[in-house]
């Protein structure tokens, strides 16, 4: 988790109990104080075991205007890692 | 222990790296296409969910065919973006990118950065840079370095641990033997919370043996040794691999913590 003070950028995991780790399955951001959710990103495609998509880092400004993650994402057979930034709207 | 490091200060060094990589380079205002990540997100600005179109694609727009994991993070000067041949420094405001460098550089925080080339075995020239990817320092390290949560590095192997203060070049230095010589394996893992390296060594590195729990002080210099650490241990590859559980303690104060039932502050 990637906190600021007004802002929580947060990342979904869920656990491959068999290959024991953890797959990093989407990216949140809330609103501290309210616990809104202000943004949500999340791969289309289902984890899969043996090839999850996942993602690597993740970070808020301080000021809780910009998330920024990168992540592996499937294209066909293809693997293709990426940086996402994205604007966090102002509360209204 | 100082022999391990060489600090050749600024102004040569400097002018050395700049010259290796081209310096810094300037680019025009980058316009990102479109996401094309086949994923969904959602914004909400008041009316509820909608498809995000401020989602953009800065992997696609400034690392294009690049295959090795790519990296980020929001510093003081704006998002860094490195992957191993490289990184960008992007003004998220701006939409402008505001560096660019050959070298994997990393965030070291308080506005620098660092870059680590490893150039044989036990060779490692570790390179600062401020925040328009200047080189100001480097350091000849025969350890690989990790950033602290302060902004200085830690130099690390299995028989020791250094903190290097990036501003001073000070070096401080602790060897595991002097504390724990029945621990022939050495570190295991490590954190450090800014004040204490907390470590676990083992008597035998694979497979891990006996475990025992330590902490050193790169303040005062105080080292202590836990031989007969119980407490929790966890791992993903338990019992076979044992990961010791400091490596999942939350930063904090060494007198939050206590090694079993025992305190050590």
């Amino acid at each position: 988790m990637s906190p600021n003070a007004r802002r929580l950028a947060a990342l979904s995991t869920g656990e491959d109990a068999e290959a024991q780790r953890i797959l990093l399955t989407g990216i949140a951001v809330y609103e501290a104080d309210t616990l809104e959710q202000r943004f949500a990103f999340v791969p289309e495609q289902p984890p899969e075991p043996d090839d999850p998509p996942y993602f690597n880092s993740l970070s808020i400004s301080d000021d809780g205007r910009f998330v920024a993650f990168s992540g592996a994402l499937r294209e066909g057979e293809q693997r293709r890692q990426t940086v996402f930034l994205y604007e966090v709207p102002a509360a209204p | 222990m100082n022999k391990g490091f060489t600090l050749l200060l600024a102004a040569v060094c400097a002018a050395m790296v700049l010259s290796a990589c081209g310096g810094e380079e300037k680019t025009p205002p980058t316009v990102p296409p479109p996401p094309s990540h086949g994923g969904q997100s959602e914004g909400s600005a008041g009316g509820g969910a909608a498809t995000v179109d401020g989602l953009i694609d800065l992997g696609a727009a400034l690392f294009s065919g690049r295959t090795a994991d790519l990296q980020c993070q929001m510093t003081e000067a704006g998002l860094l973006l490195w992957d191993d041949r490289g990184a960008v420094l992007y003004d998220c405001a701006q939409k402008t990118v505001l560096g660019r460098s050959a070298e994997a550089i990393r965030p070291l925080g308080g506005g620098l950065f660092y870059a680590v080339e490893r150039r044989g075995e036990g060779d490692y020239l570790v390179t600062l840079y401020d925040r328009h990817f200047k080189a100001l320092a480097q350091h000849q390290s025969d350890r690989p370095a990790i950033p602290a949560s302060d902004g200085r590095l830690l130099l690390y192997d299995q028989r020791e641990i250094a903190v290097l203060d990036t501003e001073t070049g000070e070096v401080s230095e602790f060897r595991v033997q002097d504390v724990a010589p029945d621990y022939p394996g050495g570190i295991w893992t490590h954190v450090f919370d800014g004040e204490w390296v907390f470590f676990a060594a083992t008597c035998n590195p694979n497979p891990v043996g006996t475990p025992g729990i330590g902490a050193y002080n790169v303040l005062t210099g105080q080292a202590l040794f836990d031989s007969g650490y119980s407490g929790r241990f966890t791992g993903p590859m338990a019992p076979t691999a044992l990961m010791p559980s400091c490596w999942t303690l939350p930063p904090g104060p060494l007198r939050s913590w206590t090694w079993g039932q025992k305190p050590l502050a």
